[in-house]
């Protein structure tokens, strides 16, 4: 059985903004549980009591909570491609929002639509008519699915969108310092020799110390330029990616003896596939 | 002036690391560079959203001529350290301050919270100019 996790953290990120949710915000929680574009076994829009969500709901969704309070979650029991029930731990956010009131006659297709207005980049379709649960008090879209175009671009932020991008600017770095442990190619950037000993390393570093830093160093600032360009141009995720690139890189060159050369493979590799890289993880994270 | 101060900080976790032993204001200038173009381009940004002008457009300028620019400040920075050994001076200062204080923060601490600070204020100012996030 599938049991729901919340995550009070997440939850009280959100806790204090003044706005109207919407499915952007069950998005965010989907998108931090994996789930960007699969068939939910149910959808809820609920009338919860605000705050965290009671962790046996399925689906992903967004509600107005009668109390003025209004929370968006995302839960486990997901279905997958192929028809099997997927379970996994859910993130809930809840917000403290002013809404004057909620007419209980709404339908939950009716809030959907309402709330998915103005956001092309979802949809959601319910192959059958909601129906009151006086038990959960939600409104309930069984068999809902929702759709997630990832060509548009999601202007929002979420604190789950930042620790995804940092851990995928991991992955440069974690390729540099692979490089420079185990390949002759690392070791050679790093002092100017193929073969060598941790011990020689530092004995032999200066070789290559000059030109090493140079480029380490022009490379670096150049990532610095582009993080405020993804910023200004509202590419929030590549930003924050480069961003832990940056701070990993620069660093970096104060780790003992093999510094300079994960910072400037990092540099490098940065430089060469940096911006397929970031543009694809502002696409697709 | 907070850059003097991660100046001296970066100079001291360069010093432990001993890979800029041959280049010391180098190391000190290593982890100034991060929180000093995040600075800049924050006031950018917020100069633009004040003054509705377009100043940060010239970042899309910068990353075409980005390893001129690098370089350019690079050299900029390493100028403004060494003309008439003013690194040597910060470093006295702040050395001073720490042993008259008699406490010593670790460098990685105070570089990395700059470091997160000044991408912090850079992500709100731009998001704060574009109308994005929660300033939506």
């Amino acid at each position: 059985m599938g049991i729901g996790i919340t995550c009070p953290f997440l939850a009280r990120l959100k806790l204090n903004k003044k706005e109207t949710p919407d499915i952007r915000h069950a998005q965010g929680a989907a998108r931090w549980l994996g789930y960007t574009n699969r068939f939910c076994c149910q959808f809820r829009v609920g009338f919860g009591i605000g705050g965290n969500i009671s962790s046996n709901l399925f689906g992903a969704g967004v509600g107005f909570s009668e109390n003025g309070g209004a929370y968006a979650y995302a839960v486990g029991f997901v279905m997958n491609e192929r028809g099997q029930l997927d379970f996994s731990p859910s993130a809930s956010y809840s917000y403290t929002v002013v809404y004057n009131s909620v007419r209980e006659s709404q339908t939950a297709e009716s809030r959907l639509a309402s709330a998915l207005d103005g956001v092309p980049s979802l949809a959601v379709n319910g192959s059958k008519p909601s129906y009151w649960d006086p038990a959960s008090r939600s409104y309930i879209l069984d068999n809902a699915e929702i759709f997630y175009n990832k060509s548009v671009p999601n202007n929002r932020w979420f604190a789950t969108d930042i620790m995804s991008a940092v851990n995928n600017g991991m992955i440069i770095p974690d390729a540099a310092f692979k490089s420079v442990n185990n390949s002759t190619t690392g070791r050679f950037l790093s002092n100017g020799y193929k073969y060598i000993s941790t011990v020689e390393m530092e004995a032999t570093m200066k070789l290559a110390k000059p030109l090493t830093r140079g480029i380490a160093v022009v490379n670096i600032a150049t990532i610095g330029i582009a993080v405020a360009n993804d910023i200004d141009n509202g590419n929030y995720m590549s930003a924050t990616t480069r961003a832990a690139v940056f701070g990993v890189a620069t660093g970096a060159a104060f780790i003992p003896v093999v510094g300079w050369g994960v910072s400037l493979s990092i540099g490098i590799a940065d430089a060469i596939w940096g911006d397929d890289f970031y543009n694809y993880v502002e696409k697709n994270w | 002036m907070i850059y003097d101060y991660l100046f001296y900080k970066s100079y001291q976790l360069a010093l432990r690391s001993r890979n800029f032993d041959d280049a010391p204001v180098f190391g000190g200038i290593w982890g100034v560079i991060p929180c000093l173009m995040f600075n800049a381009f924050t006031l950018m940004f917020l100069i633009d959203s004040f003054l509705k002008s377009e100043l940060s457009s010239i970042t899309g300028v910068l990353k075409y001529y980005k390893y001129i620019f690098s370089g350019v400040l690079i050299c900029s920075m390493l100028f403004y350290y060494w003309y008439k050994e003013r690194w040597k001076r910060i470093i006295i200062k702040y050395e001073e301050k720490e042993n008259m204080k008699g406490r010593n923060i670790h460098p990685i601490i105070i570089l990395g919270i700059a470091y997160i600070i000044s991408f912090g204020m850079l992500l709100l100012a731009g998001m704060y100019k574009n109308g994005d996030g929660i300033f939506s």
